[in-house]
């Protein structure tokens, strides 16, 4: 059995709406490239650089690779674009957002199956909600570089902890409820 | 099968697990909120602000209960090339929002959509009704028992954070009756046994369609006087009608052996292919006509006997007997069991690729016997020989073809006729001749 077949065999044989997600997931992560040129100093490898990484993840949406694309998407903004707070931050999250949602949509059916319309619409309003709440989380980051408020070592700390129960609290709730049979 | 079987129920998928996507909102939330923190640059965390959002949003989701889930054919049998449903059903659970199945269809098997792919986005209709129902089309282009299956059946939280399965559901096996090729006959069946069948008898009797008008004699029944007759002449006159004659058919199968390949997409089939859909083609038209059908079965694998019988419902049990046809070679043929249940008057159809001597000398030993016997040739022309197609092979194959064909012509001199088989109206010649044969001897 050889995967990379197997993979090849799948794209030959998608349903419309799996292109269609597929296409999401090229085109974000060009979106993200082209917001990264506008907003940063990196260079124009960048674009062929994560141009291919979008098309290992067509190929692959459902393994980890898109979650190192993503990781690495977020080396490069880092390393590209030097100021702090730049108003172009928030179009490049939402790139990320649709990079996530249309691999994940993409591994969560076969590649073969006609997916429904209407879940389509059920996650356009849902990408919308927390495309609204990013924004607005933006202009909150905003107000709080504006007044040039840093925290101190309290702040890193606090942030710090808060970020570790959170991820602690996650980890108790996905891995020690036990699934029940259905009645 | 009933819901949740034991394979399902205990295979290590069956349970809501973290998907690569949701880690993956985890992580990325996680290194953008650190490196933010870290570096003190708010624009990190804003690009992993809306994954940790979705993170968030798909752990208050998560699906607490496992489905339980069948795979249902829900006829048991059915013709071939005829499609039918595949339902696989899946109990609702809370949050579960995608429901995806595919199919793996055995040998002979075709699926719509392709693989039996199917998603279905659980409503809340779905949810008060408890299960949903992912029907892909299912069609066998050969007869026989079909498996279909194993399916695999998923199911996705929202945002694909929590997957449950794919779940393998164990295989169905249906019964795929075979199709009877279209025959049609008007030729009477020789030997006329009794007074119910549908055939026109050559002699006047108890019948339905009528023969003259004649002078009535002693026993006539008084509901066929013929008044106006009766009147003009003033002679009593009844209306008189042929017999409607029955006959055994004894259909005898050849199943020692399967030549050829049976691909329905390429229009091939095998010799057993057609064998088996002439006989299923014969029963039919002869049940059809009221006529008595007993149907024997020549395999090593699959030596089976149905006694004769009438009907609709028997039409039904000599097409499930005739899927259940296998080809396996014999080493003797015993004659008295296929003797067995044919009595004098039957007509016995042997049905057989000919390819060994051995069921010719049997309907030439039927035939010396005093039964009417057909020999029906099913090596059709486009059946391709055995084995690999090499020169000795080839040649070995026509020296084969060339000892039939004498073989043929020994049993045909011994006057049983061998028709090949060339579907509607490949009897009609040989029933003729038979029944003139048979006035002929009568006189």
């Amino acid at each position: 059995m050889n995967p990379m077949k197997d993979l090849i065999e799948d794209l030959r044989s998608l349903s419309p709406q799996q292109v269609l997600l597929r296409f999401v997931i090229m085109a974000s992560l060009l979106g993200f490239t082209t917001v990264l040129l506008i907003a940063g100093e990196s260079s124009m490898y960048a674009l062929i650089v994560l141009g291919l990484l979008g098309a290992l993840c067509v190929l692959n949406p459902h393994t980890v690779l898109p979650g190192a694309v993503l990781v690495y998407c977020l080396a490069v903004w880092w390393a590209g674009v030097p100021e702090p707070m730049v108003p172009l931050a928030a179009p490049a999250g939402v790139c990320l957002l649709l990079l996530h949602t249309a691999c994940a949509l993409s591994a969560a059916a076969p590649a073969q199956a006609q997916l429904p319309a209407t879940w389509f619409g059920q996650y356009a309003v849902r990408l919308a909600w927390v495309v609204g709440a990013t924004l607005a989380l933006s202009l909150v980051a905003y107000a709080h570089e504006a007044w040039g408020y840093g925290g101190g070592l309290t702040a890193v700390i606090a942030a710090l902890l808060a970020l570790g129960l959170g991820i602690g609290v996650h980890y108790w709730v996905v891995t020690t409820k036990q699934d029940t049979p259905s009645s | 099968m009933s819901l949740g079987t034991p394979s399902a129920r205990t295979h290590p998928d069956n349970r809501w697990a973290v998907t690569h996507a949701h880690a993956r909102a985890v992580l990325v939330f996680a290194l953008a909120a650190l490196g933010a923190v870290l570096t003190q640059r708010p624009d990190i965390l804003l690009l992993g602000a809306p994954l940790g959002m979705v993170a968030l949003w798909s752990a208050m989701t998560r699906p607490r209960t496992v489905p339980e889930t069948r795979l249902v054919i829900p006829a048991s049998h059915l013709r071939e090339g005829q499609w039918n449903r595949a339902v696989v059903g899946v109990t609702t659970t809370d949050h579960a929002e995608l429901t995806s199945s595919s199919l793996i269809g055995g040998p002979h098997v075709e699926l719509d959509p392709d693989r039996g792919a199917r998603t279905h986005q659980v409503t809340a209709a779905d949810r008060e009704r408890g299960e949903v129902h992912l029907i892909s089309r299912v069609r066998a282009d050969r007869w026989g028992l079909r498996r279909i299956g194993p399916a695999l059946v998923g199911a996705t939280s929202p945002w694909g954070a929590f997957r449950w399965g794919p779940v393998p559901l164990e295989h169905q096996v249906i019964k795929v009756l075979p199709d009877p090729a279209v025959f049609d006959t008007a030729a009477p069946a020789p030997h006329p046994q009794g007074l119910v069948g549908q055939h026109r008898s050559r002699r006047p009797g108890d019948g339905s369609e009528f023969n003259t008008i004649r002078p009535f004699q002693w026993g006539d029944r008084l509901k066929r006087i013929h008044w106006s007759r009766s009147l003009r002449t003033n002679e009593l006159h009844v209306t008189s009608s042929y017999a409607d004659q029955d006959t055994h058919v004894a259909i005898l199968v050849d199943a020692h052996y399967d030549l050829g390949r049976s691909v329905a997409k390429e229009g091939a089939s095998s010799s057993l292919d057609y064998s088996v859909r002439a006989a299923a083609a014969v029963a039919e038209h002869f049940l059809h006509q009221g006529d008595r059908v007993s149907l024997q079965v020549l395999s090593a694998r699959t030596p089976l006997t149905l006694p004769p019988g009438t009907g609709r419902r028997h039409s039904q049990r000599v097409l499930e007997t005739l899927s259940l046809v296998q080809a396996q070679p014999q080493d003797q043929i015993d004659p008295r069991r296929i003797r067995r249940g044919i009595g004098p008057g039957s007509l016995v159809v042997m049905i057989s690729a000919l390819v060994a001597p051995a069921p010719l000398a049997q309907a030439a030993l039927l035939s010396r016997s005093g039964l009417q016997v057909v020999v029906i040739d099913a090596l059709v022309d486009d059946v391709q020989p055995p084995g690999e197609q090499d020169d000795i092979a080839r040649l070995g194959w026509r020296i084969r073809l060339l000892e039939r064909e004498a073989e043929l012509r020994r049993v045909q001199a011994s006057g049983v006729p061998v028709v090949p088989w060339r579907g509607p109206g490949s009897l009609d010649q040989v029933l003729r001749s038979l029944a003139r044969h048979r006035q002929g001897a009568a006189r």
